[in-house]
């Protein structure tokens, strides 16, 4: 599915460590293509969070570079450069003042100065496409954990991003909504959109990614497509964890 | 002449005196709290600011110096009575050749008013400054990274996110503190200016009826630190229970949609 000639993002010998000394992420590297369902996995602590954060510049690197089309992001407008990188928060993080769709058209008006027809037009568009239509005037407290995330999408497609970047989107929330989230997931890959996804859903990870990477203390243990890290990965640690986690996933 | 005869002579004969008092009260206390209230998300934006490594020296700077005089004003403020702030704004402010009367522009805001507006609002800000950084403080942190996360600059996310939801949590403070000021108002007598507590000394200076003076204006303070109360409890329930919302939907069961 690598359509483009160079990756969207290149990530280079990142590191990443917290007061000095703890070291979250100590040598990382990969690329995200255009198209690319990146599933990253791992156990907790092994920095898959901190790896979306660094990528979507919440907490910067302590080492190395990020590219955005061959540009180093040290030398983008920051929150131009986030503007084409949408997150999505484990908490959801729905502004809890706004609408849903007043959280969809604050961003566009905001940051891509976008009038209101269009900005009120584009969110009404992006809510039908994640089911949200019919809840456009609810306050984020009126509505459930899945929709919540939901409209958290459908903020984060407003703004045309080429990469959105999914840190945990369903730990939050039981089976039953986690399964509406997904959905939503599973039709945008179809729709073709570049997608990184931190997530412990292993049926997700072997459905719809095409590259799975495996992180474990601040390192990539496996990259590659899911089928060949599930079935033939030489790592035993790798092995161990994916297969435990999909057993109890199925 | 009975207390009860006292006060019905004093409404009576010296009712406008009261009124007038009255209105000034609630004119500095109004404005003395909305003005205060404005100043004070400044101060608190300017309290909270940080430096941050990639910030150039001039920026660094500024930052530093805006947060050193937000922390001196607020400290310096809450620190002395009003009463003493009033005294040293007034005959300090002359001292240094401003001339309180030449800024007063009707009988009513005349220079003493000026004065005491000015007092009032800068003494309010202080308390709202930290008002208001308590309430922003207590917005999650979750609601700046989604909106820096999409791209919008710190200030945007400030006055769009984190402000409205700080002044909402706050709301019963700053509405304690538009009580504290329709009563600390009094304090501004000092000064000269002709409030509601000092409208008692021009309605009984020929009569003596002190006593029944205090009574009446005890009951107007009364009378208008409960509507407040009940105001601000009104409101804050309402904002709670999103009541005003018609689209509230608390016990909708039907709240798990389906994806289409």
């Amino acid at each position: 599915m690598n359509t483009g000639i160079y990756p969207i993002i290149k990530v280079e010998n990142i590191a990443k460590s917290f007061d000095g000394n703890t070291k979250v992420l100590k040598d990382i590297s990969f690329d995200i293509h255009k198209g690319d369902v990146i599933a990253i996995l791992g156990p907790s602590g092994s920095g898959k969070s901190t790896l979306l954060r660094c990528i979507n510049q919440l907490e910067v690197p302590t080492k190395g570079d990020i590219c955005f089309h061959e540009q180093n992001i040290k030398d983008l407008n920051l929150n131009s450069y986030r503007s084409h990188v949408g997150m999505v928060f484990q908490s959801f993080n729905l502004f809890n003042n706004k609408s849903v769709i007043e959280n969809c058209i604050l961003p566009q008006r905001t940051v891509l100065k976008r009038n209101k027809k269009d900005a009120l037009e584009i969110a009404q568009k992006n809510l039908e496409l994640v089911g949200m239509s019919d809840r456009i005037y609810y306050k984020p407290s009126n509505i459930s954990g899945g929709q919540k995330q939901r409209v958290a999408i459908a903020r984060a497609l407003c703004m045309n991003p080429e990469v959105l970047l999914f840190d945990e989107p369903t730990s939050a929330l039981d089976p039953e909504m986690t399964s509406s989230v997904l959905e939503v997931m599973k039709k945008l890959a179809s729709k073709g959109m570049t997608m990184a996804v931190v997530t412990h859903e292993m049926q997700f990870a072997k459905a719809v990614a095409n590259k799975l990477i495996f992180m474990d203390n601040g390192y990539i243990l496996a990259n590659d497509t899911p089928e060949k890290v599930f079935n033939s990965c030489a790592d035993q640690r790798v092995n161990n964890f994916l297969h435990q986690e999909y057993n109890e996933t199925k | 002449m009975s207390l009860f005869e006292q006060i019905g002579y004093l409404i009576s004969n010296y009712g406008t005196y009261f009124i007038q008092g009255l209105l000034a009260t609630l004119v500095l206390a109004i404005v003395g709290t909305l003005v205060g209230l404005f100043l004070g998300i400044f101060l608190a934006l300017l309290r909270n600011i940080k430096v941050v490594e990639n910030d150039s020296f001039i920026r660094k700077a500024l930052k530093i110096i805006g947060r050193i005089f937000a922390t001196i004003h607020i400290e310096v403020w809450r620190g002395i009575p009003m009463m003493v702030q009033a005294m040293l704004v007034f005959f300090g402010g002359a001292a240094i050749g401003i001339s309180w009367s030449s800024l007063g522009f009707s009988s009513f805001f005349n220079g003493y008013m000026i004065c005491g507006l000015f007092v009032i609002t800068v003494n309010t800000s202080a308390y709202m400054a930290e008002i208001v950084r308590s309430g922003m403080n207590g917005v999650e942190e979750g609601q700046m990274e989604a909106a820096r996360s999409l791209g919008m600059t710190y200030m945007q996310t400030v006055w769009n996110v984190i402000i409205p939801q700080a002044l909402k949590n706050s709301l019963p403070t700053i509405g304690n503190e538009f009580i504290v000021n329709i009563k600390d108002s009094s304090v501004l007598n000092v000064i000269g200016l002709t409030e509601l507590y000092a409208s008692v000394s021009a309605a009984t200076n020929r009569n003596y009826f002190q006593i029944a003076g205090y009574i009446i204006v005890a009951l107007i303070y009364l009378v208008l630190t409960l509507c407040t109360s009940l105001l601000i409890r009104w409101l804050s329930k309402d904002k709670k229970n999103g009541s005003s919302n018609p689209f509230s939907v608390k016990h909708d069961a039907s709240a798990k949609g389906e994806v289409k």
